[in-house]
């Protein structure tokens, strides 16, 4: 009972109708803006919090998780739609969702990036209002030892996510954590790989990063191919847009299992809705039935890191607000975003401000909805965006890109790093390096760093001490058997060369 | 084209084999520390070792792959990458220069300005495109953007010089 209880305190606070009013606001302006390109969803929420600070302290709340909600779903539409993800989830996405709507079938990828994301809402709430407390405590007692694990895990999962060798994947990950090392090291203040110049102090800008090697090479990639150009089927009808039964039942199992894990990793601090969406994919590329379309335009694809993207959003509450640590950039905005409005993290919060806590667990949910229920309306809207020739398509993207990098720190080299940063996408394209593990890695190697330093200051020097640990060892074995079935895999595969070719004609 | 053909791979070896080293040779200059406590050298040399070390195995794997593959039986395996055409040199150019030139102008000539000739430079990236059209691109472009993010946003960007 005390999960209806609880759940009745949230919903009393989010379902109040000046509540769901500054919900469907935030929503609205949400997806308008996440929609842009190149604007991405960190940036549309920056842009978007000073509205949040003209309401009263409830209604700022909800409208904080419409404007969450609809600026993940506008930059989901945007990643699915022209390639350019704008965080390291939607890249997740991006795979298969940009191959779907290439196909055609953009209208079944967007509605089914907000299917997924509610259905995952919807398990996730049941799972934070029966067990916020006690998953609090568990998350306690992971220390730096499980952390680093659980990272390593999360790392090479997205190195198993490439298509082609698995030790491209690894390799990019390895860049991405090197590159997560530019800048200012934290401990002794050394500069590490910059150069000599002090633009590099602060380490390379995440979505500078995401920008280029995404959007700017994707701008670049489809130049180069001139006449070539992937012709995206844009004649679609309004019975196109809607799922198929058969995507419907293709995509249920895929969301059920990717909001398990991503209910259950963002449980866990530091953990969040990036790795989740990466081990999620990462899972079902293993488990499918489907797998050999992973990449070229699967469903399945996009349902499961979509569930466990919104899954972990909600579960990650609770380590954001107990423990006071982000699970990602994005959860990171929101905990500032909430500590304007009087918030103090802390692990008490539960238990001192339930209003607080329910009511916002609460809005997320409605959030979802109102996206659920504006999005049908907008995705023939969305897909239009696709029918504008590239040559007019193409300046105003580069444009968009421009004025979202620079609106972000006014910062004019910000612009040629972006640049640099989108030929090196393009070199990785031209070399089939594909950048997501490389974006998980950047993402991550700070924490990896400040893990490994501290388990290895706690064991006194001795390495043992990751297999020592019975949780840690988990995540390690879990680690080694997954890598280990892939090996197997290729190596069958390697085997068996004429199926390796099938795979590979389009 | 194969996706996981070796001459590819291999480059792509040669690229994580030179990072690697890379980072090694820069990471040599910053300390490494004791297990116990781990200097700001640790984690870039253990990285640039193990990036080194996925790229040799890469090429192994490639290698490997092609001596099994009657397919590539008797044919080179290092392939000097061809020069791109003038097609592909041309629309790079045009988009480096046009984010280049808009990073150069923002600041002294204001958002309008500097978008105008972003999109005027990198819209030549097509050869098809007519010059009228890159012009009338040149306006409209940036005055929607100009409209959705200062006046329809808000962000406090200065419009003109």
């Amino acid at each position: 009972m005390e999960i209806l209880a609880n759940l009745a305190t949230g919903f009393d606070v989010a379902l109040s109708p000046s509540a769901m009013l500054y919900c469907l606001i935030g929503v609205t302006l949400g997806t308008f803006i996440g929609v842009l390109p190149g604007i991405g969803p960190l940036a549309a929420i920056g842009v978007l919090l000073p509205i949040t600070f003209h309401a009263p302290q409830t209604e700022a709340i909800i409208m904080l998780a419409g404007i969450y909600y609809g600026t993940m779903y506008g930059g989901s539409t945007v990643a699915i739609l022209l390639n350019l993800p704008g965080t390291a989830a939607s890249a997740v996405v991006a795979i298969d969702g940009h191959q779907m709507a290439k196909q055609g079938r953009a209208g079944p990828a967007l509605v089914m990036t907000t299917l997924s994301s509610f259905f995952g809402g919807c398990v996730a709430i049941i799972v934070v209002a029966g067990f916020a407390p006690p998953l609090a405590q568990f998350a306690l007692r992971f220390q730096s030892p499980e952390y680093f694990s659980l990272m390593v895990m999360g790392l090479l999962a997205a190195a198993v996510l490439v298509q082609g060798p698995f030790l491209k994947g690894v390799a990019m990950v390895l860049l991405g954590l090197l590159i997560g090392t530019v800048g200012q090291e934290t401990i002794s203040g050394l500069p590490r790989f910059t150069f000599d110049t002090l633009y590099l102090y602060d380490g390379l800008s995440f979505v500078v990063v995401v920008i280029g090697l995404f959007g700017l090479a994707e701008v670049l990639r489809n130049l180069a191919l001139g006449a070539d150009r992937e012709k995206v089927d844009t004649r679609v009808g309004w019975r196109e847009l809607i799922p198929t039964k058969r995507d419907m039942k293709d995509s249920f199992m895929p969301t059920a299992r990717g909001t398990g894990i991503g209910a259950f990793l963002g449980i866990l601090p530091g953990a969040g809705p990036a790795i989740a969406s990466f081990v999620a994919y990462a899972l079902e590329k293993r488990v499918s039935r489907n797998r050999r379309n992973f990449g070229k335009g699967a469903i399945e694809g996009i349902a499961a890191p979509e569930g466990a993207n919104n899954a972990a959003a909600q579960t990650s509450f609770i380590p954001t607000l107990s423990l006071g640590i982000p699970g990602d950039a994005i959860m990171a905005i929101m905990l500032g975003a909430l500590m304007i409005h009087g918030l103090t993290p802390g692990p008490q919060i539960i238990q001192n401000n339930p209003e607080f806590f329910w009511g916002l667990i609460a809005s997320f949910w409605v959030g979802n909805l109102f996206l659920l229920l504006l999005n049908l309306p907008f995705v023939g809207l969305w897909i239009k965006i696709l029918s504008i020739p590239y040559s007019i398509l193409f300046p105003a993207i580069l444009s968009f890109i421009a004025i979202g990098i620079y609106s972000l720190y006014r910062e004019p080299m910000d612009i040629f790093m972006v640049t640099g940063i989108g030929l090196v996408g393009y070199l990785f394209i031209k070399l089939r390096c594909e950048a997501a593990p490389l974006l998980l890695g950047l993402i991550l190697s700070p924490l990896l760093e400040e893990n490994l330093r501290r388990s290895m200051l706690v064991s006194r020097g001795d390495p043992m001490i990751f297999v020592e640990r019975p949780i840690s060892l988990i995540f390690l074995i879990l680690t080694v058997v997954g890598v280990g079935l892939v090996l197997l895999g290729s190596w069958r595969s390697s085997r068996t060369p004429q199926q390796a070719e099938e795979g590979s004609s389009k | 084209m194969h996706p996981d053909d070796p001459q590819t791979d291999l480059l792509a070896a040669a690229m994580f084999v030179v990072i690697g080293v890379g980072a090694i040779w820069i990471a040599l200059d910053y300390p490494v520390g004791t297990l116990r406590r781990l200097g700001p050298g640790a984690l870039p040399m253990g990285l640039g070792v193990l990036l080194l070390a996925s790229g040799l195995g890469l090429a192994a794997q490639a290698l490997l792959r092609a001596r099994l593959d009657p397919h590539w039986q008797g044919k080179p395996l290092i392939r000097i990458p061809k020069l791109p055409s003038i097609h592909v040199i041309r629309s790079t150019v045009c988009v480096v220069a046009g984010l280049g030139l808009f990073g150069l102008l923002v600041r002294p000539a204001g958002l309008f300005l500097a978008t105008a000739v972003l999109v005027l430079v990198s819209s030549r990236a097509e050869a098809g495109t007519p010059i009228l059209g890159s012009l009338a691109l040149a306006v409209v472009i940036p005055a929607a953007c100009v409209g959705i993010f200062v006046y329809g946003i808000g962000l406090p960007f200065r419009v003109w010089p």
